[in-house]
């Protein structure tokens, strides 16, 4: 908005030098009609009350004496100070000059008591003005322009009164921090540091003051926080004061009344110390509103300007995405009111804060769909796991996940395109992995066979699948079957042997660090801790141990008696094949074949203790069901197949009776589903 | 019709309801009667114009100094952008509301120099009005020793 210029600019330097030498007439043609000048009225004043006079008089002396100029030479000097000023500003010095008295007054009445005192400190003439008596009305209209302050207390004056409510510094330090620590009961501010400095309100301090009043409610005191606890403050200099003025009493009547008189005037301080909180409480709190407030509004017309020049849904957006980040930031935070100046100054800035913002906006969502496709991609690598013969290698999530076409139609498919989840499993599971498996298993299997050939030299890979060949981890020192070692969770945290693919996959998602990574035999150790005591239990079984399977040896479901234990613990003490590796190798073990003396039933039922439900798989699909929802299963998918007798369909949970209708999932170890052993009565 | 002269002779018609916002002109029409006569006046009819028809206020309300009703700083949207002039013209409105008694527009003056005035230090406050400084700092202190006195010796 362009500013209209007065038609009078061009009288400008006349009209001043006018104004210095002849006050009364330097407003152009107006001056001569003029009612009252200030000056004008402040002389009529000065010949009606005597006192006034004398204030000027002083004021004017006091230039004298301070400036050490003739107030004559000080008005010269204007026009040099008016061209040192920048701008316009400047020229309502006029007003302080040459308007009434009364539009003074009357622009004073806007203002509150904390401004009055900031122009009474300008210079000598205005706080002639605002101390004289004549101008009490200007601090009582002011003090009513205040929400909720309390009247003036009968002990201080308007200045006093307005220092105490609007000067926000220390009175002991001077410090120009703002200090809201007010004492009001003692008439003063006093920051936390140098409440320390206050005495203490005690018998120490009572003990000082006459006796004839010292108990009773006279002198002030507060409660306030002394370093890190509150304690009752008081005042020396009141307490001096007190302590004259009673001694200056002569008579017992005259200190009676002057200590009726305090009382109650402390009763009176303390009901106003109380509003004076109160209002204190209330300025903080509209403060804050206020300014809260102020930056939105502000906040709101930073947006309504930059939706001028385009970037109206960016500025919503971060607003909406990222609050933080904009409402923060130092140019928009503020809570003055933004201007036309203002504004041009921060445009550049905050549309560089926006088009960063948009960049990395642009970058999250990207990021975002990359992860969902990643994530579509794992569901799908599940949902296909869980209806696999796991008994055979199948690679990891991360092998899959890593496999070069894959990553391609993850990062070079346009974000904008959007990939349904059956195309992803559809081309998981007919494209990819046909061709992952083909590749990976073998090589894996390779690996495998020379872990074992450390050990045994003429195995191969028909050997891995013996009851007699199982591995240990050299992490967490698991043993583990064959099958079980390519889902074991320790050889499941390698990142990418790929670089691209490593960085790839640690931008989205954190494949590696949850057992999803690549599979790496490495730790992966052949055990031959128990091969003797195995092949012992094989053979009590009535098996050979170079052709016995994992499976036949579940089949025959040998019963294993540790003597050790039992002398130790003085009872039977009975395990089961999968967990023998738990005991010590020194422990004696002896084989029992399931018999009449130990019901098979009862066996199964204590001896199985599936932690997980879903550690089973059905053998007719592959699918991954929990142990009491085999039956179902079976019944409903493969009733063409399977026939569950009446004693099957009740005793669901004798997973032995059905033992060629599942087999473990080898993702969970079998010995950590059967627990390590019972003892017999 | 009434004929306003500015002070640099420019003439402007105006329609007596407008110009009669102005205490002064309407007293002087009252007291001159229908007349040719053109009536010299600074550049306020904007300001008439655009308050033509509302109430003027009732004469000599608070004018005396007794009054001390709560004062606010609001100054409506119009008034706001009229009063956005440079500082000599401002001086210049509030000396010819003065003059011509339009107590409306005083008050609008009134409350931006206020509001100019609110929340400065009495450096700012110096600046903003071209202010000498005529404390010495050791009166200054003084000053201020005297507000808080109590407080010296704790």
């Amino acid at each position: 908005m362009s500013l209209r210029r007065s038609l009078r600019k061009k009288n400008q330097v006349s009209a001043i030098n006018t104004d210095t030498h002849n006050p009364g007439h330097s407003a152009g043609s107006l001056a001569p009609k003029r009612r009252r000048t200030r000056q004008s009225e402040l002389e009529d004043e000065d010949e009606k009350k005597p006192a006034r006079k004398r204030a000027r008089a002083r004021s004017v002396q006091n230039v004298e004496d301070d400036g050490g100029d003739e107030p004559q030479a000080s008005r010269k000097r204007m026009p040099e100070q008016f061209r040192r000023v920048r701008g316009k500003l400047g020229l309502l010095q006029r007003l302080t000059k040459d308007v009434p008295l009364e539009i003074i007054l009357e622009i004073f009445c806007h203002l509150d008591p904390g401004d009055l005192l900031h122009l009474a400190r300008t210079s000598k003439d205005l706080r002639g003005i605002l101390m004289s008596k004549t101008s009490e009305f200007v601090w009582r209209t002011a003090r009513k322009n205040v929400d909720r302050l309390p009247d003036l207390p009968n002990d201080l004056n308007e200045p006093q009164y307005a220092h105490l409510l609007f000067e926000s510094y220390c009175y002991i330090c001077q410090h120009k921090g703002h200090c809201d620590n007010v004492l009001w009961t003692l008439r003063a501010r006093v920051c936390q540091q140098c409440t320390a400095l206050l005495p203490v309100y005690d018998v120490d301090y009572l003990s000082k003051q006459p006796e004839a009043y010292r108990h009773l409610a006279i002198l002030p005191w507060e409660r306030t926080r002394v370093r890190n606890s509150l304690k009752p403050v008081a005042s020396n200099k009141w307490a001096k004061r007190f302590k004259e003025e009673f001694e200056a009493l002569q008579t017992q009547t005259e200190r009676d009344d002057w200590i009726a008189r305090k009382e109650k005037e402390h009763a009176e301080m303390k009901k106003h110390a109380i509003l004076c909180q109160r209002w204190l409480q209330y300025v903080l709190y509209k403060r804050v509103i206020d300014r809260d407030d102020a930056q939105k509004q502000r906040r709101d017309d930073i947006i309504a300007r930059l939706a001028e020049i385009g970037w109206d849904e960016e500025a919503k957006t971060m607003v909406r995405k990222c609050a933080a980040e904009f409402v923060s930031h130092r140019l928009v935070r503020q809570s003055t009111k933004l201007t036309d100046r203002g504004w041009n100054g921060m445009k550049d800035e905050l549309v560089e804060l926006l088009s960063n913002y948009k960049i990395k906006r642009l970058a999250e969502e990207r990021l975002i769909i990359l992860r969902a496709r990643y994530s579509a991609f794992a569901r799908a690598y599940k949902s296909i796991a869980d209806t696999t013969d796991l008994r055979e290698p199948f690679p990891s999530l991360g092998d899959v996940l890593t496999y070069k076409p894959l990553e391609n139609i993850v990062w070079n498919t346009p974000i904008d395109e959007n990939l349904g989840y059956a195309q992803i499993q559809s081309k998981l599971s007919d494209e990819f992995l046909p061709v992952i498996i083909a590749k990976w298993r073998p090589a894996k299997v390779r690996e495998m066979v020379k872990i074992m050939q450390k050990s045994q030299p003429r195995a191969s890979a028909s050997d891995l699948k013996l009851a007699t060949s199982s591995f240990r981890c050299g992490n967490c020192k698991n043993r583990l079957f064959y099958s079980e070692v390519f889902y074991h969770t320790c050889c499941l945290w390698n990142k990418s042997r790929n670089r691209l693919s490593d960085e790839r996959m640690s931008i989205v998602v954190d494949y590696h660090t949850r057992g999803r990574g690549c599979w790496e035999s490495q730790g992966i150790s052949f055990d031959t801790t128990w091969l003797d005591v195995t092949k012992m239990i094989i053979e009590a079984c009535h098996l050979d141990p170079t052709t016995a399977t994992i499976q036949n040896l579940y089949d025959a479901n040998p019963l294993i008696e540790c003597t050790t234990c039992a002398s130790q613990n003085s009872a039977p003490f009975y395990t089961w094949w999968p967990v023998f590796m738990l005991h010590s190798p020194d422990h004696n073990l002896q084989v029992r074949l399931p018999s009449s003396d130990f019901s098979k039933r009862d066996v199964e039922v204590k001896a199985t203790y599936l932690r997980s439900l879903e550690a089973i798989c059905c053998a007719h699909c592959d699918l991954a069901c929990a142990r009491f929802d085999l039956r179902v299963h079976l019944a409903k998918q493969h009733h063409d197949v399977v026939t569950l007798d009446k004693r099957d369909l009740q005793t669901s949970r004798d997973l032995y009776a059905m033992r060629e209708h599942w087999y473990f999932d080898p993702r969970f170890p079998m010995q950590t589903l059967y627990q390590a052993g019972y003892h017999t009565a | 019709m009434v004929t306003l002269v500015t002070s640099d002779n420019e003439k402007f018609n105006a329609e007596k309801e407008v110009v009669e916002r102005s205490v002064l002109i309407k007293n002087m029409l009252e007291d001159v009667g229908e007349s040719d006569q053109p009536i010299p006046l600074p550049m306020f009819l904007e300001y008439c114009e655009h308050h033509r028809g509302e109430p003027l206020p009732a004469p000599d309300a608070d004018t005396s100094q007794d009054d001390t009703r709560k004062r606010t700083t609001d100054i409506s949207e119009w008034d706001q952008k009229f009063i956005t002039v440079d500082q000599e013209m401002l001086f210049e409105i509030i000396l010819a509301a003065n003059y011509l008694d339009i107590k409306s527009l005083l008050d609008v003056g009134c409350k931006t120099v206020a509001n100019m005035i609110k929340g400065k230090t009495p450096e700012e406050i110096r600046k903003l009005f071209n202010i000498v400084n005529d404390f010495t700092p050791r009166r200054r202190c003084a000053q201020i020793k005297k507000e808080n006195e109590w407080a010296e010796d704790r």
